[in-house]
């Protein structure tokens, strides 16, 4: 009786997964990522309330330090705010201070020191603000400006 | 006589150039900046003597900005070369190709923006002096070995001065 009933199992095969779709993707997303791709050391987090101008120029940024001025006139360090454009006066005296203590810290010999200062403005900002951001940075040793632009193909 | 099994085709292990692809993606999306950023260098003003005496006056080329206007002077009295409307900025770009002919080794260009002067404006004035804006047009440079070369680029060295 009981063998009548009783059946050979098919032994299962592992069961085997499509991974083409999969791959359409993965090449997709890589061409996307790689045309993206920027080779620049300049990473740059901007702060609210700021629109970086549209530019023709074609040259990459690099590592330096970053100010970044926005639309209220507020100045930011490496995303730290340290103070607002005074409407008086031909500096800014937190940022002095800031730029100061960075030039002390760089420890490497005194022609080596970093010169270069990468300024990040909203692209309403009067030219009375620019000058200065400038003024104080060249003060304080950084006398190669940067300004930082988005491409504008 | 006994049946041949049908061989079936050998199939590729996909899983290591997976893993690869897998690690590169990640590279990327870390590395990813989805803004295009770029830079215009300005060096500060730094006073120099040289006892040379060039051959031509100096160009001195300097831009004044004013609020809906770019007035173009030359030369150490600063002569107006030209005076052109802010929204025809693709004359002043016209004008700078011109002068290049004139001196192709000068490299330099003053700015004079008034103190309200909006800063995206500014950018553009830039982009206009620094290259040439029409596509395959070029102007003879001057090396510092006196060898004449085409270029795109006018006046790329940018000077900020303050209008008094």
């Amino acid at each position: 009786m009981r063998k009548t009933f009783a059946r050979k199992r098919a032994k299962a095969e592992p069961m085997e997964i499509d991974i083409t779709s999969l791959l359409d993707i993965l090449v997709i997303l890589l061409v996307f990522l790689l045309k993206s791709y920027n080779a620049s050391d300049l990473k740059l987090d901007l702060v609210k309330n700021l629109t970086v101008p549209d530019s023709k120029a074609r040259k990459l940024g690099n590592h330096a330090v970053i100010i970044q001025v926005d639309k209220n006139s507020n100045v930011w360090v490496e995303k730290k705010i340290i103070g607002k454009i005074p409407t008086n006066g031909s500096e800014v005296p937190e940022l002095l201070a800031l730029l100061k203590e960075r030039k002390a810290a760089d420890r490497a010999p005194a022609a080596k020191k970093a010169k270069a200062v990468n300024l990040v403005f909203d692209k309403d900002t009067p030219y009375k603000s620019l000058q200065k951001i400038m003024h104080t940075s060249a003060v304080a040793g950084f006398t190669e400006f940067k300004f930082i632009v988005q491409g504008n193909y | 006589m006994s049946k041949r099994k049908i061989a079936k085709p050998p199939k590729l292990n996909l899983i290591p150039i997976l893993d690869a692809i897998f690690i590169f993606i990640f590279f990327l999306l870390m590395s990813a900046q989805f803004i295009d950023i770029y830079e215009i260098g300005s060096d500060a003003p730094i006073s120099a003597s040289s006892d040379k005496h060039p051959e031509k006056d100096p160009l001195n080329l300097t831009l004044v900005l004013k609020n809906d206007s770019i007035v173009v002077k030359t030369g150490l009295n600063g002569d107006v070369k030209k005076k052109i409307a802010f929204k025809e900025i693709s004359k002043l770009n016209e004008l700078l190709i011109e002068i290049k002919k004139d001196y192709p080794k000068e490299t330099s260009a003053i700015l004079k923006p008034g103190k309200n002067f909006k800063y995206h404006k500014i950018v553009n004035v830039i982009d206009n002096t620094r290259e040439i804006r029409k596509p395959n047009v070029f102007v003879s440079a001057v090396d510092e070995n006196n060898k004449k070369y085409a270029t795109t680029k006018l006046f790329d060295q940018i000077i900020f001065e303050t209008q008094n």
